[in-house]
């Protein structure tokens, strides 16, 4: 074995760790980058899910088949807080008054994901069983302004002052790559129910 | 050693051949949901402003069913239909286009009538809103609100006037929003009133007139002393206007179902004038739910609340009142004993505020204290040929 051999195998030697340790580094980023990108695409899927739904839900408020039905429209908003609302609509457009509520729960209600931010958010219609849903949502703040674009401070004695709201939601994913978890986050500036002030 | 690196290279281009597309994959899928709901928001944008575009064509031009059918708007497309719906409505159905999203808005408008508003005034004379009033519904005036500081009344409905506030920066709540420059005058007449009555309902060409309701029945007579007549209102006047040409009209009673009553005539307090004798009120009050009761008192000139011991002890209005030249006051109101409550359920529009009676300080030494609820369903509805203020309003707006 002479002098060039041996320098052979340690050179292969350093040059596979070094292999050995790209590899399990790519493997690792690789590891990483998929359950971000996975995750980040879970959680602005349930984003928009959830968005769309309020949006729809949010611009009906004050609104029914029936007009007769809500004369006033500026008293749709039953009760407004910082982290809940409950209003009037005709929710499945049938010409029935509905009272449509929004709220969130605690995060230690929900014990069923790691994530320690994360709470449970209730949807209810009327008499019908409140949907809890769990989407990670982490923030649900709302802030309201009156007809002069003035926010409103809490508490909210009259609601009737309402003429438009900021809603801000943001989710997280339920599971955190190391202590890193996912989020998405989503604002309307200004969600005016056009049939709050149309009268 | 060649083939190593060969081989190394083919490895880990396997591997960024099975990982990148799985990378990609998901990049793909967030960028398109966020498209999706771009895409989705930009028509729903674009049905929003063709909604808008569209209702104002009706604002401009009430007869206006022309519609639109795909105009490029940014990005994308609309169309509208425009066409009748139901009684006077109009219903406009604004479609979006954004690539292969589409969108609707639907908009239902009638008739404004000046019986939404809880108060409207042309001339505020010199009345002051003061700390402790409060309006519930739209208001309106023509003249200049005085409200002086530290005054702050409290408007819960939309205030709009032509002539803004004095002073400019006033103290009030304006809870339902406040715009300065809207002019919205008194109509000239109120022929409209006048033609429903003379083509199905009830015309009495001269003199003065006397109506007791009770329920759907009303007992008229045409002198204080004269025969009494009892008939359905539905017989009376079967589109539910009732006019006194060129008289007045004495009214009490209890109503079931939608009246108008109208008297014309030149200024002054023979002819024009509706005088409430006793309560009118609706059988069912709407306050409670269910109620089809609705009142219109019309005048050329007042309403005047009679000085008369029927109403020595509170007098309740049911109903929306317009006075084309004068407005609603009380008889004798600087000089009858004090004479308890005037309750108005509805709303009022006139050309200036009348006094219903006078006060030192606090304590009322003649006539009424005020007490004006505003009947949410003047909102959306009002009486048979109630004057109409010449425009259109959104009544049920759908995204």
């Amino acid at each position: 074995m002479g002098h060039s051999t041996i320098f052979d195998v340690i050179s292969s030697i350093v040059i596979g760790g070094f292999l050995i340790l790209i590899i399990s580094q790519l493997y690792g980023t690789v590891a990483e980058n998929t359950f971000t990108n996975t995750s980040e695409l879970t959680v602005q899927e349930n984003l928009v899910a959830l968005v769309r739904i309020i949006e729809n839900d949010f611009r009906k408020i004050g609104y029914c088949a029936d007009p007769s039905k809500i004369p006033d429209p500026s008293k749709s908003i039953i009760t407004a807080t910082e982290h809940s609302i409950s209003f009037k609509t005709d929710e499945n457009n049938d010409g029935v008054l509905d009272t449509l509520s929004y709220m969130t729960g605690l995060p230690s209600g929900l014990t069923s994901t790691p994530n320690p931010r994360d709470k449970l958010l209730y949807r209810s219609v009327s008499n019908q069983p409140t949907i809890p849903i769990s989407l990670g949502v982490v923030k649900f703040d709302f802030l309201y302004y009156n007809a002069l674009g003035d926010s409103l401070n809490f508490p909210i004695s009259n609601p009737n002052e309402i003429y438009a709201m900021r809603l801000s939601v943001l989710l997280e994913s339920p599971y955190a790559y190391d202590t890193t978890y996912t989020y998405a986050y989503w604002r309307q500036l200004r969600l005016a129910a056009r049939n709050l002030k149309n009268r | 050693m060649g083939k190593a690196s060969l081989l190394i290279v083919l490895g880990f281009s396997l591997v960024f051949g099975i990982v990148a597309p799985s990378l990609n994959r998901t990049a793909n899928r967030s960028t398109e949901n966020f498209l999706h709901y771009l895409k989705t928001t930009q028509a729903h944008d674009i049905a929003t402003s063709a909604a808008n575009i569209a209702s104002n064509q009706v604002f401009l031009d009430p007869t206006w069913r022309t519609g639109y059918n795909n105009v490029p708007f940014s990005g994308g497309t609309y169309t509208v239909t425009a066409q009748d719906y139901g009684t006077n409505r109009i219903k406009i159905v604004a479609t979006g286009n954004y690539q292969s999203y589409t969108q609707n808005v639907t908009v239902i408008l009638q008739p404004s009538s000046f019986a939404k508003f809880a108060y409207y005034s042309k001339v505020e004379g010199g009345i002051n809103w003061i700390s402790g009033d409060t309006i519930w519904g739209p208001f309106h005036t023509q003249a200049k609100m005085q409200i002086p500081s530290p005054n702050s009344p409290v408007f819960y409905g939309k205030v709009t006037t032509r002539l803004g506030t004095n002073p400019k920066k006033s103290n009030a709540k304006f809870y339902g929003g406040y715009q300065s420059g809207v002019n919205l005058d008194l109509p000239a007449n109120i022929d409209g009133t006048v033609n429903a009555a003379k083509s199905n309902g009830r015309v009495f060409p001269t003199g003065n007139l006397w109506l007791t309701f009770n329920n759907d029945m009303v007992t008229w007579k045409t002198s204080a002393t004269g025969t009494e007549t009892t008939e359905p209102i539905s017989t009376f006047a079967p589109n539910g206007v009732i006019l006194a040409e060129k008289g007045n009209i004495r009214i009490q009673g209890t109503i079931r179902g939608k009246v108008t009553v109208c008297a014309t005539g030149s200024s002054g307090l023979g002819f024009g004038n509706i005088y409430i004798d006793d309560d009118i009120r609706y059988e069912t009050d709407p306050r409670t739910g269910g109620s089809n009761d609705m009142l219109g008192l019309v005048t050329e000139n007042n309403i005047i609340v009679t000085d008369n011991t029927a109403n020595r002890s509170d007098c309740r209005i049911d109903a929306t009142l317009f006075c084309l030249k004068g407005g609603l006051t009380a008889e004798n109101y600087n000089t009858r004993p004090v004479s308890g409550t005037l309750y108005l359920l509805g709303g009022m529009t006139q050309y200036q505020r009348g006094p219903v009676g006078t006060f030192s300080g606090t304590t009322l030494n003649h006539g009424f204290h005020k007490n004006y609820r505003y009947d949410d369903r003047l909102l959306v509805t009002f009486p048979p040929a109630f004057p109409l203020t010449g425009s259109y309003e959104i009544i049920s707006w759908l995204e």
